[in-house]
C-alpha cells in the first residue's frame, strides 16, 4: 500500500480509536473541542492534554505525527505570541521595548491560548490519523441525513464526497504523468514560487479537460449501472455502534459537564 | 429454440444537434439476440458499434423504431430501472467507470442503487468478488489496481447485480495482452456456464472469431451477420471497410491468391495449421 496517496493522515492500524465508530469519533471530537475551550485553568487544560496523550499512546499513535500536525501551526503561534504578549495588559512588567511592553497577564494569556491551540490540532489529529476519509464522509452523510427532511441533497453530497475521494489518486497520478511529459520536451518547472506558478499554467489546461472528460464518462457508467438522482439507495457497510461507543459518548458528556460546573 | 432477449425493430438513431444532412448514427436496424447468445459486434470508427450497444441499455433511446430487451420498449421510462439491471454495460476505459472508494463498495454500487437489503449486498458482492477470482481485492482502492484487475473489479460489479445480458464495449482496448487473455476467458466462461448472453463491441479479429454470430456495421447500417467463419472471411469486404480479419485469416488468403489450395472460413491459427501440414504430406 506504500504507492497509495492518502487524503489528510490517516495512519493505517487497528486500535481501539480506529475501530471505534467514525460517527462517535466526530462527535467526541465536537464535545472534546468545547471542554478544550470551557476550560479555564492551567491545571484544567494540562489533565485535558494528558488525556489526549494517554488516548494517543493507548491508540498506539507516534507522538512524531503530532509534531508534524502542529508544524503547519507555527505562523499562527507566533502570531498569538506577538498579539496576546504585547496587547494584553496587567501584572508586572516584565519586558520594555521603548514603547511597547510585555505583561504578565499577557504571558499568561498568550501561553493559554498555544497550549489550547496545540489541543486544538491535538483533537483533530486523533480523529483524521485513525479514520479513513471515506468513512468520515459516510459519518458525515449519517448527520447530514435529517437534512434531507428539508430538501437538502444528503445522498447526493455524500456521493460527491465519495467520488472526489476516489478520484485524488488518479488525478495526483494523471498530473504525474502531464508533468514528466512536458519535462521529457524540455518544460522546466524549477524557480521561485510565481514562477513555478506562471509555468503550472499549461499543466493545468490538459489536467481540467481530462478530468471533464473522465466526469462525462463516469457520469455514463453511474447511469447505466442505474444510479438516479434522488432515487432511495442502500449501503453495503451498516453503520453499528458498540456499548464501547456509547460508553466513551457517556463518559465524554461527564467530562464536559464536570468542566462545566466546577469551572475549573 | 432459445428466446429472444433483445430485439431492434427498424432501429434508426440520430444524435441530438447532429445536422439533418450528416448520416444518421444508426439507420433501419433490425436485429435479434438470443438469450444466451455471444455476438460480435464490428465495424470501423464512427461505424456506430457504440450508439447500438448503448440502445440496449437505454443509455439512448431509438430516433425512430424500437428497442425491446425481454419484452420492455426502451422508450417506457419506467421500464428502464428493470432493463438497466438486465443489461451490465462495461466500458472501455477502466479508470472512468468504477465509482466506489474500495473494490467491494465499487461492485456494491449497483446493487445500493436499487436499494437492495445490505446483508443481501454482503452477500452478492462476496459471491461476484469469489466468482472472478478477485476476493483477495476487497478492501483495496481501485488506484492500486492494474488495468486487468480494474476490468475485473467493473465486471464483477455489473455480476453481482446478476444481469441477464453484458454490453462491453472494447473492454480489452486498454489492456496488456495478459490481461485481456484473462477478461475474455472469463466472459466467455460466464456465457458458457452460466448462460448470460454477451455483445461484444471489438476492434480485434481474435475476438469476433470467438463469438457466436459477428454483426458488421458499416455507417450505422447493418451490413452483414453470420457466424464468424462467414463474415471475418469475407476480406475485400473487411478491407474496403478498413477493417481486417484475423491474422490466420489474412496469411490463408494470400496464401490462397499465391495458388495454394487452402479451403476458404479459416480464422484460427490451428486451421490453417492444420491445413498446411495436410498440404505438406501430400506432397
Amino acid at each position: 500500500m506504500s504507492r497509495s496517496i492518502t487524503l489528510g493522515s490517516y495512519l493505517p492500524g487497528d486500535s481501539f480509536l480506529h475501530r471505534a465508530d467514525p460517527r462517535f469519533k466526530m462527535l467526541l471530537l465536537l464535545l472534546f473541542l468545547a471542554v478544550l475551550f470551557l476550560v479555564k485553568t492551567f491545571a484544567g487544560l494540562g489533565l485535558l492534554l494528558l488525556l489526549l496523550l494517554l488516548l494517543m499512546t493507548a491508540g498506539r499513535i507516534p507522538l512524531r505525527y503530532l509534531a508534524g500536525g502542529l508544524r503547519p501551526l507555527s505562523y499562527i503561534v507566533l502570531f498569538t505570541v506577538i498579539v496576546y504578549f504585547f496587547f494584553t495588559k496587567g501584572g508586572l512588567v516584565l519586558l520594555r521595548l521603548g514603547p511597547l511592553t510585555v505583561e504578565q497577564a499577557g504571558v499568561t494569556a498568550g501561553l493559554f491560548m498555544i497550549l489550547r491551540l496545540t489541543g486544538l490540532v491535538f483533537i483533530s489529529m486523533l480523529l483524521t490519523l485513525s479514520t479513513t476519509p471515506l468513512a468520515l464522509a459516510q459519518a458525515m452523510e449519517y448527520f447530514m441525513k435529517p437534512l434531507a427532511r428539508i430538501g437538502f441533497p444528503a445522498g447526493e453530497v455524500a456521493m460527491v464526497m465519495t467520488i472526489a475521494l476516489r478520484f485524488i489518486p488518479t488525478i495526483a497520478e494523471e498530473s504525474q504523468r502531464l508533468l514528466r511529459a512536458q519535462m521529457a520536451r524540455g518544460a522546466d518547472f524549477e524557480g521561485g514560487f510565481f514562477r513555478r506558478a506562471r509555468k503550472f499554467a499549461p499543466l493545468m489546461v490538459p489536467l481540467f479537460i481530462g478530468a471533464f472528460r473522465r466526469a462525462d464518462e463516469l457520469a455514463v457508467a453511474m447511469e447505466a449501472r442505474g444510479y438516479r438522482i434522488g432515487a432511495l439507495r442502500t449501503q453495503m457497510r451498516e453503520a453499528s455502534a458498540s456499548p464501547a461507543d456509547w460508553a466513551a459518548l457517556l463518559l465524554a458528556l461527564l467530562l464536559l459537564a464536570a468542566v462545566l460546573f466546577s469551572g475549573i | 429454440m432459445p428466446s429472444v432477449l433483445l430485439e431492434t425493430k427498424n432501429l434508426s438513431f440520430i444524435y441530438p444537434g447532429q445536422p439533418e444532412s450528416a448520416p444518421p448514427a444508426l439507420a433501419e436496424i433490425d436485429l435479434r439476440v438470443y438469450s444466451g447468445e455471444y455476438v460480435a459486434l464490428i465495424g470501423a470508427n464512427g461505424s456506430g458499434k457504440t450508439t447500438l450497444l448503448k440502445q440496449f441499455n437505454a443509455l439512448l433511446r431509438p430516433t425512430a423504431g424500437e428497442v425491446r430487451v425481454a419484452d420492455a420498449s426502451t422508450a417506457d421510462e419506467k421500464a428502464v430501472p428493470g432493463i438497466r439491471s438486465l443489461c451490465g454495460m462495461i466500458f472501455q476505459n477502466p479508470d472512468n467507470q468504477i465509482v466506489g472508494a474500495t473494490v467491494e463498495e465499487d461492485v456494491a454500487f449497483a446493487l445500493e442503487n436499487r436499494a437492495v437489503a445490505p446483508a443481501e449486498i454482503r452477500r452478492r458482492v462476496a459471491a461476484a468478488l469469489a466468482l472472478l477470482e478477485i476476493s483477495h481485492l476487497a478492501g483495496f482502492p481501485p488506484h492500486l489496481l492494474s488495468g486487468g484487475e480494474k476490468q475485473k473489479v467493473a465486471l464483477a460489479g455489473l455480476l453481482a447485480a446478476e444481469p441477464r445480458c453484458l454490453l462491453m464495449d472494447e473492454p480489452t482496448a486498454m489492456l496488456d495482452p495478459a490481461g485481456q487473455a484473462v477478461l475474455l476467458e472469463t466472459v466467455h466462461r460466464l456465457n458458457r456456464e452460466e448462460g448470460i448472453t454477451v455483445i461484444h463491441v471489438t476492434h480485434f479479429p481474435e475476438e469476433a472469431a470467438l463469438a457466436g454470430r459477428v454483426l458488421l456495421l458499416d455507417r450505422g447500417r447493418l451490413l452483414k451477420e453470420g457466424p464468424p467463419a462467414a463474415v471475418l472471411t469475407d476480406i475485400l469486404l473487411l478491407r474496403r471497410l478498413g477493417l481486417r480479419t484475423t491474422a490466420a485469416g489474412e496469411l490463408a488468403f494470400l496464401l490462397r491468391e499465391d495458388g495454394f489450395p487452402l479451403s476458404g472460413g479459416i480464422l484460427h491459427d490451428r486451421e490453417l495449421a492444420e491445413q498446411l501440414c495436410l498440404y505438406a504430406q501430400k506432397n
